[in-house]
C-alpha cells in the first residue's frame, strides 16, 4: 500500500511538473508553427493569389496548434465585420503561451497583411518567417529550459517527498 | 446569385437592404463618394441611402475600409483589376474605383486616395437575346459576327450574356473571353451567370492573349468578347475570323446617327469584320435594339 502510495506521489509529482511547464513549451510549439505558416502562406499568397481568408484557412488545416486562433480570424474576416488587424488581435488574445514581443510581430505582420502587392506580401511573410524564427531560437534557449527545469524540479520533490514519507 | 450589396461591410449592407424592396429590385448602381450621401440608382430614379431618418455618407477612411471588405482584405489578389479602375465581385458585379493613379515607369500600378466607388449590379434579363437574333435574321444577316455598341449602362453585357448561352444552347461551342470577370462572373471556379452547355469560359484573360489561346486550344465556333479595345484587339479578332471563328463583341458608342466617319465603330464597320453593328439603346428599356447596321462589304458586293 505504502509503496502504491509512493507510486502515486512521483507519477503525480511528474505530471504537475509537466503541466507547469506546458505554457513554457507551448510558446516554443507556436512560434515555430507561426514560423512554419508565414513560409506556408508565401506560394499562397504570391504565386495562387488566394484570397487572405482561404489562404489562412488552408494553414489553419496544415498546422493544427494554430487551428483556433487562425479559424477566428477566418470567421471575423468572412463576417466582414473586422479588419484584418483586429481579427489578428482578436485570436492571438485566444492564447495566453504568447508574449508580449511575440503578439507585435504577429500584430505588425497583421496591419499590412493583404494591402499591398504580391511583392511587398512575400516580403512581409519573409520578414515575419525570420522574426519568428529569432523568437522561437530564443524560446528554445529560455523557455525549454526553463520547461525542463521546473519539470525536474518538481519530479525531484516528488520522489523526495515519498522518500520521506517511507 | 447574390446581390453586390451582399459584400459591403454589415452597416451598409443593413442600411441598403432596409431600402423599399420595389427599389431594390431595380438598383442599377450604388455610389458612394467621399463626405456626400450614399446614392442609389435605378432606371428613373436616385434616391438617398437613410438609416433611422438620416442621410447616410462616407468618408475617406470609410471608403478604404469598405474597398478592403469588397477585395477580401486581398489587394494583392486585385491589384491587376484595381489599376484598371475596378474590381469584380462574385456574381460578376463590377465596381468602379475613384482615386488617385500611382505610377510607375509611366504606368498606373495602383490606386490610392480613394474618393468614390460605384456598384453596378449585374442581371440576368431572360429573353433578350431572342428579339435580336430575330430582327438581324430578318433583315437577311446570316452571319454571327455582330458589334454591339452603346453607351454605358444600355446593357451590352447583359445581351453579350443572354447571347453566348442562346448560341450555346443552339449548339454552337463559345468561347467567352471575360477579361474583367463580368460576363461569366466565375468565381473561385463557379460560374455566376450560365453561359449554356457549350460554353468554356476564359476569365481574365486579356483579349489578344484569350482569343489566341481560344483558338489554337478551344475549338471554338463563336467567341465573345466585351469592351473591345484598340489595334491589337482588332487584328486578334481579324485573326480569328480568318481562322473560321466568328466573333460577338461589344464595344462603347454614341447611338447610330450620331456615328461619326473616323470614330472606333465607323471604322470597325468599314473593316467588315462583323456581319452586323447593332446599336443598343436604353429607350423603351435596357437593352432595346436601337438600329442595325449590316455588313458593308456584304452590301457592296452583294
Amino acid at each position: 500500500m505504502r509503496w502504491m502510495g509512493g507510486l502515486f506521489v512521483i507519477v503525480a509529482a511528474i505530471y504537475v511538473g509537466r503541466l507547469m511547464g506546458r505554457p513554457y513549451r507551448r510558446r516554443w510549439l507556436l512560434l515555430t508553427t507561426w514560423e512554419r505558416c508565414a513560409g506556408f502562406l508565401i506560394p499562397l499568397i504570391a504565386w495562387h493569389r488566394m484570397p487572405l481568408s482561404q489562404a489562412l484557412s488552408r494553414a489553419s488545416r496544415a498546422y493544427p496548434p494554430l487551428s483556433p486562433i487562425l479559424d477566428r480570424v477566418v470567421r471575423e474576416l468572412d463576417a466582414r465585420e473586422s479588419d484584418v488587424v483586429a481579427a489578428f488581435r482578436h485570436g492571438l488574445g485566444m492564447e495566453p503561451a504568447l508574449q508580449h514581443g511575440d503578439r507585435e510581430v504577429l500584430e505588425d505582420m497583421a496591419v499590412k497583411l493583404g494591402t499591398s502587392s504580391v511583392e511587398f506580401q512575400s516580403d512581409l511573410l519573409r520578414t515575419t518567417e525570420s522574426r519568428l524564427h529569432q523568437l522561437a531560437q530564443e524560446s528554445r534557449v529560455v523557455d525549454l529550459k526553463q520547461a525542463r527545469l521546473l519539470e525536474t524540479l518538481i519530479s525531484l520533490s516528488g520522489v523526495a517527498l515519498v522518500i520521506l514519507l517511507l | 446569385m447574390a446581390e453586390p450589396w451582399r459584400y459591403l461591410p454589415p452597416r451598409w449592407r443593413d442600411a441598403i437592404l432596409n431600402v423599399d424592396a420595389d427599389i431594390l429590385t431595380r438598383v442599377e448602381e450604388i455610389r458612394f463618394r467621399t463626405d456626400v450621401p450614399v446614392r442609389l440608382y435605378t432606371d428613373c430614379e436616385c434616391v438617398v441611402l437613410q438609416h433611422q431618418g438620416r442621410e447616410m455618407a462616407t468618408d475617406a477612411q470609410e471608403l478604404r475600409r469598405i474597398l478592403e471588405v469588397l477585395v477580401d482584405h486581398s489587394l494583392y489578389a486585385r491589384v491587376d483589376e484595381l489599376r484598371q479602375g475596378f474590381i469584380t465581385l462574385p456574381g460578376g458585379h463590377r465596381v468602379g474605383v475613384a482615386g488617385r493613379a500611382v505610377r510607375q515607369g509611366g504606368e498606373v500600378i495602383t490606386q490610392t486616395d480613394i474618393t468614390g466607388l460605384n456598384l453596378r449590379c449585374a442581371r440576368v434579363i431572360r429573353g433578350l437575346a431572342e428579339p435580336v437574333v430575330g430582327a438581324l435574321r430578318n433583315r437577311g444577316i446570316l452571319g454571327n459576327s455582330w458589334l454591339v455598341v452603346s453607351p454605358p449602362r444600355a446593357g451590352k453585357t447583359t445581351l453579350l450574356r443572354e447571347l453566348a448561352r442562346w448560341f450555346s444552347e443552339s449548339g454552337l461551342r463559345v468561347t467567352v473571353v471575360d477579361e474583367r470577370l463580368e460576363i461569366a462572373g466565375l468565381w473561385s471556379g463557379t460560374q455566376g451567370f450560365f453561359l449554356g452547355p457549350h460554353t468554356d469560359v476564359l476569365s481574365g484573360w486579356d483579349k489578344v492573349q484569350g482569343i489566341a489561346t481560344a483558338v489554337r486550344c478551344l475549338g471554338p465556333d463563336l467567341i465573345v468578347i466585351d469592351e473591345l479595345g484598340g489595334i491589337a484587339d482588332e487584328k486578334a479578332l481579324l485573326s480569328a475570323r480568318y481562322a473560321g471563328v466568328d466573333i460577338l463583341a461589344s464595344i462603347h458608342g454614341p447611338r447610330a446617327q450620331d456615328v461619326h466617319p473616323g470614330s472606333r465603330v465607323q471604322t470597325l464597320w468599314d473593316t467588315g469584320l462583323f456581319d452586323a453593328v447593332v446599336f443598343l439603346s436604353r429607350e423603351p428599356r435596357v437593352g432595346s435594339i436601337g438600329a442595325i447596321w449590316p455588313c458593308k462589304v456584304g452590301e457592296e458586293s452583294g
